[in-house]
Order: structure tokens, then C-alpha cells, then sequence
């Protein structure tokens, strides 16, 4: 069997074609409703409850969600799982306490960051402004990448630098429809995007379970350890109890303080509703982890049953793993309804770009040049200044999307790009609104502190005999507890000498 | 504890939540943006 062979054809390139068109409709319809930086930023923040599940699934659920988690899969059988097991369970914690978004949803604030000026200062905010994009768009810095490859193993076609072409042409759709119809457009082509994409991951669902047999899909390979297929605290598996440890702090913090998350709970029309949002979600944050991870185990089991696939996965010239999932599904799949889904995927991919890209840019203009003009620019040059910025974080995901390459897993280096931000302002917005002793040093040190994460981007992370203390995954939770120490030790040796008051 | 036993529940648990939850989201989503257009149009 061929490894790229697909049954890929022409009806579903009409599909994929029609469907990415239909956004660029939608940003230019609604262009009209955008009067001021909140409709802009926060759609005027009118989300209602449903509409608010619909664009965060959109958002959190993008097609570099669906790679890293079908690599898992792919790699680490059913013991994965405990990742969305983690993040389902953080989430429903979040939605049921309210904990951190009922407070920041109440204080009408637009971004993080905001917070940290109304109750540190406006030093705090323009650091904390800096490195949350930093983190941020690094993150993001590997989702055209992912994108392309899976658009080879569904295509079967394996000329790279053609498909980077066609996904840096999508983007710059993104671009166009989130530049000219911000929130208002985000959140209906979210809307849309959802069902196309839940439509998708249901087809793909099916035809997994069905070409695998229910019974079988439990079956442990042989080509796999025994127990770690299904145990992610035996010996000899990829994950173990410091990972499962950072994996409850980072779902926890990513949870609450994600900004394309947030932004959500921040639009709600009510803290209530963001509250409700959250509960409601911890099921999208499930499906969004155990149906790609479905996928890479079904593609595992299929691989470890046709000898020359196992062949191109092992060896000095081994396949990349994220084409695991993606080469299988264009085998199993029949055609049109691989459109269907290959469409639903892109609507992931482009549902994702758009918040991040509007979170990241209101973020520059908001926290970075705001301040630094001492607030004084007019809200129609902030909104000036945001579409610049979506278009050159656009830019820059093209330069670095077509020449970095991912690191061994694509998720640790998600995760690790995250909590250059997560660690520091996770600490900060905690002591914030809880503790009243913290003071805008401890702030500054925390947020610093966050930096220590890209030592886990090292290359003393990398190989089979890596010591646990140079893993990325020990790095990342020492950074955390750094980070929640600095802001400690920080507030408690220098306290600010009036306390802001943070008004709710 | 049977690992392969509670993988199992999660997947089941996880298609027929999200099935429920995309009906629900679909049919209460149309409503909100109908919902939405009035507000930002006032």
C-alpha cells in the first residue's frame, strides 16, 4: 500500500474550495456593525450563552488541536486520555466556582492585562503585556505547519512547499475577514465553523470505530509496551507522574487565563453566562482531546497491521508521527465525505487563527502601546492600530511557519510556549484578586519568572536519555512554582505602600 | 483499577455528551445571533 495513497479527488477539493469562501462573505457583511474598539474586540459584549459555547469550541478546537492530539494518540495509545480527562475536569471546576473569570468578567476588563494595571500598575500591564504576546505568538508559531501536513496526508499530495502556498493562502482569507469584521465576524464564523467541524469529527468518528471494530480499537497493539498503552503512570510510558502533575496546573491555568479563551467569558453578556459558558464547555474540551486522540490510535492500530507503513514510521528516515492520523483517514474515508471533513478541518484551522490573531493584536494595542502613550490615543486609531497588528502577527506565522521546524512532540512545545505566559500570569492574577498583600514587585518578578519556560525549548530536552531534570515537561512545572514563589517572596519583602482598589 | 474499563466510559461518555451538546449549541445559537444583531443594531 501506497502511504500517501488517498481517496482524495475532486469533489472534495469543490467542497474545501466552497466552504473557505463563505467566511470572507461573512466579515465583509458585518463590517457595518463595527462602530468602536469593544464591538471591534468584544462584539459590544453581546454573548449570549450558546453563541459563547459555539466560538470557544471554535477557538480551542483548532486543526493544530486535532494534530497534536492524534499525535498523542498515535504515540501513547488510550493513556492520553488522562490529558482530557484533566483539562474536561479543571474546566467543569472553573465553570462551577467561577474561579478567576467571574471576578475579571465583572470588572469589565478587555484583557488580561488590564487587570494587572487596575491592580499593580501600569508598569505590570505593559510587561505583562509584552510577555503574554510573546508567549502567545510563538504558540501559535507552529499551526501552519501542522495545517500543511495534514493537508498532505489527506491530499496525498506530498509537495510541501505547494501546500504551505495553498495554507499561507487561507491564512491571509483569515486575515482579511478578521481584519475587516472583527469579533462580530469571528463569532459567527466560530458559529459556523462548529457545526462543520462537529459534523466532521462525527463522519471521521464512525468511520475509525467501524474500519478498526469497537473490540479490536482495545486490543493493545503488539508493536507497543503493554502497559503503558493504556496506564500513563506505568513504567515506560511517555507521561508519569511529573507530567500529569504540570498537565493539572497548565489545564487549570490555560483554563482561566488563556486570552483567546478569556476573551470569551470576557464578551459573555453576563459573569453569570461566563460561568455558564465554562460548565457548559468542559464537555467541548473533552470531545476536543478524545475524538483526535481516537483517531491517532485507530491510525496506530491500522499502521501496526500493514507492514509497509510500520516501515515508514520506523528508522533513521521514520515519517513525521503528526502524519499518522491524516495518511490513515485519507485511506478509510470515502470520497465526499472526506471533503466534508477535510472542510470541517480547515474550519478549525481558520476558527482558530482568527481569535488568536485578534486576541494577540488587541493585546499590543491595549496593553503595549496604550499605556505607553499614556492612553491617549483615540479609539479610532486603536482600532487602526489592532487591524496593523493582525496583519503583521500574520506575516510573521508565515515566515516562521515555513522554515522553524516542530519540535519531536508538537504539543510539548505548545505547552512550553504557553506557560512563558501562564506560569507568571497565572501567580499574578491569582495573588491579585485573592490575596491582599500582593504587591506590584512580586507582580514583575512573577511575570519574569515565566521566561524560565523556554529552557524547555532547549536542545538539552531533546533524545531517548535525557535527564528528568532538563525535561521540558520538569522545566514547565518548575517555572510554575517559581513563578507563584516569586509573587510570594516578592510581596511579602516589598509591599506596595497603597494597596490599589480594585473595583468590581 | 481496569484502565481499559474507564478509557472506555470516557470515549462513550464523550460522543454522546458532544452529540447532545452540537444539537443544543445549534438550535440555541441561531436564537442568540438573531439576539445579537438587535443589540449591536440599538
Amino acid at each position: 500500500m501506497d502511504v500517501f495513497a488517498t481517496n482524495f479527488s475532486t469533489i472534495d477539493w469543490i467542497i474545501v474550495f466552497v466552504y473557505i469562501c463563505i467566511p470572507l462573505a461573512i466579515g465583509i457583511a458585518v463590517r457595518k456593525y463595527i462602530k468602536q474598539l469593544s464591538d471591534f474586540v468584544l462584539a459590544g459584549r453581546t454573548l449570549r450563552l450558546f453563541l459563547a459555547i459555539a466560538t470557544m469550541t471554535g477557538t480551542e478546537l483548532g486543526l493544530v488541536t486535532v494534530m497534536y492530539n492524534a499525535e498523542l494518540g498515535f504515540r501513547n495509545g488510550f493513556s492520553a486520555f488522562h490529558l482530557a480527562l484533566i483539562e474536561a475536569i479543571c474546566i467543569l471546576a472553573i465553570g462551577l466556582t467561577g474561579f478567576i473569570v467571574y471576578r475579571l468578567r465583572q470588572m469589565k476588563v478587555m484583557t488580561i492585562p488590564e487587570f494587572y494595571e487596575k491592580r499593580f500598575g501600569r508598569k505590570t500591564r505593559i510587561i505583562g503585556g509584552v510577555i503574554l504576546s510573546l508567549g502567545g505568538i510563538l504558540n501559535m508559531g507552529l499551526f501552519l505547519q501542522a495545517g500543511a501536513r495534514f493537508m498532505m496526508g489527506v491530499t496525498g499530495y506530498s509537495n510541501p512547499a505547494g501546500l504551505k502556498l495553498f495554507m499561507s493562502a487561507m491564512l491571509i482569507m483569515v486575515l482579511i475577514y478578521t481584519v475587516l469584521g472583527g469579533m462580530v465576524s469571528v463569532v459567527l464564523n466560530d458559529f459556523l465553523q462548529f457545526i462543520v467541524l462537529s459534523v466532521g469529527m462525527f463522519i471521521g468518528s464512525y468511520y475509525v470505530i467501524d474500519r478498526i471494530g469497537w473490540e479490536k480499537l482495545f486490543e493493545i497493539p503488539t508493536a507497543v509496551n503493554q502497559t503503558s498503552w493504556f496506564n500513563p503512570l506505568s513504567e515506560g510510558a511517555d507521561f508519569g507522574i511529573i507530567y500529569v502533575t504540570f498537565m493539572v496546573i497548565a489545564s487549570l491555568a490555560a483554563g482561566t487565563l488563556w486570552q483567546s479563551a478569556t476573551l470569551r467569558a470576557l464578551a459573555a453578556k453576563t459573569p453569570k453566562v461566563a460561568k455558564q459558558l465554562y460548565t457548559w464547555s468542559s464537555i467541548s474540551f473533552m470531545a476536543r482531546r478524545v475524538i483526535p486522540m481516537l483517531w491517532g490510535i485507530g491510525a496506530f492500530i491500522f499502521v501496526s497491521q500493514t507492514p509497509n507503513l510500520l516501515n515508514a514510521f520506523q528508522g533513521a528516515d521514520a515519517l513525521n508521527t503528526q502524519f499518522g492520523m491524516p495518511i490513515f483517514i485519507a485511506k478509510i474515508i470515502p470520497s465526499g465525505f472526506l471533503g466534508l471533513l477535510a472542510a470541517g478541518m480547515f474550519a478549525a484551522f481558520m476558527s482558530t487563527h482568527d481569535s488568536y490573531l485578534l486576541s494577540w493584536s488587541s493585546v499590543i494595542t491595549q496593553d503595549i502601546v496604550a499605556p505607553i502613550k499614556k492612553n491617549e490615543l483615540s479609539d479610532r486609531m486603536r482600532l487602526l492600530i489592532t487591524r496593523v497588528c493582525i496583519v503583521c502577527i500574520g506575516m510573521f506565522l508565515l515566515i516562521w511557519g515555513l522554515w522553524f521546524e516542530a519540535p519531536v512532540s508538537l504539543w510539548n512545545y505548545m505547552a512550553v510556549t504557553g506557560t512563558i505566559y501562564l506560569s507568571g500570569a497565572f501567580s499574578v492574577i491569582v495573588a491579585g484578586l485573592y490575596w491582599k498583600k500582593a504587591s506590584s514587585t512580586g507582580a514583575v518578578i512573577a511575570l519574569f519568572a515565566g521566561l524560565l519556560a523556554i529552557l524547555g525549548l532547549g536542545p538539552w530536552t531533546r533524545g531517548d536519555n535525557v535527564s528528568w531534570y532538563f525535561s521540558d515537561v520538569f522545566i514547565g512545572v518548575m517555572t510554575y512554582i517559581i513563578a507563584f514563589s516569586g509573587m510570594i517572596i516578592g510581596s511579602l519583602m516589598f509591599p506596595d505602600k497603597k494597596t490599589a482598589e480594585v473595583t468590581i | 483499577m481496569n484502565w481499559a474499563i474507564l478509557w472506555k466510559f470516557v470515549l462513550i461518555f464523550t460522543l454522546a455528551a458532544y452529540s447532545i451538546l452540537v444539537v443544543i449549541v445549534f438550535f440555541g445559537g441561531i436564537k442568540n445571533i438573531i439576539e445579537m444583531f438587535k443589540d449591536l443594531s440599538s
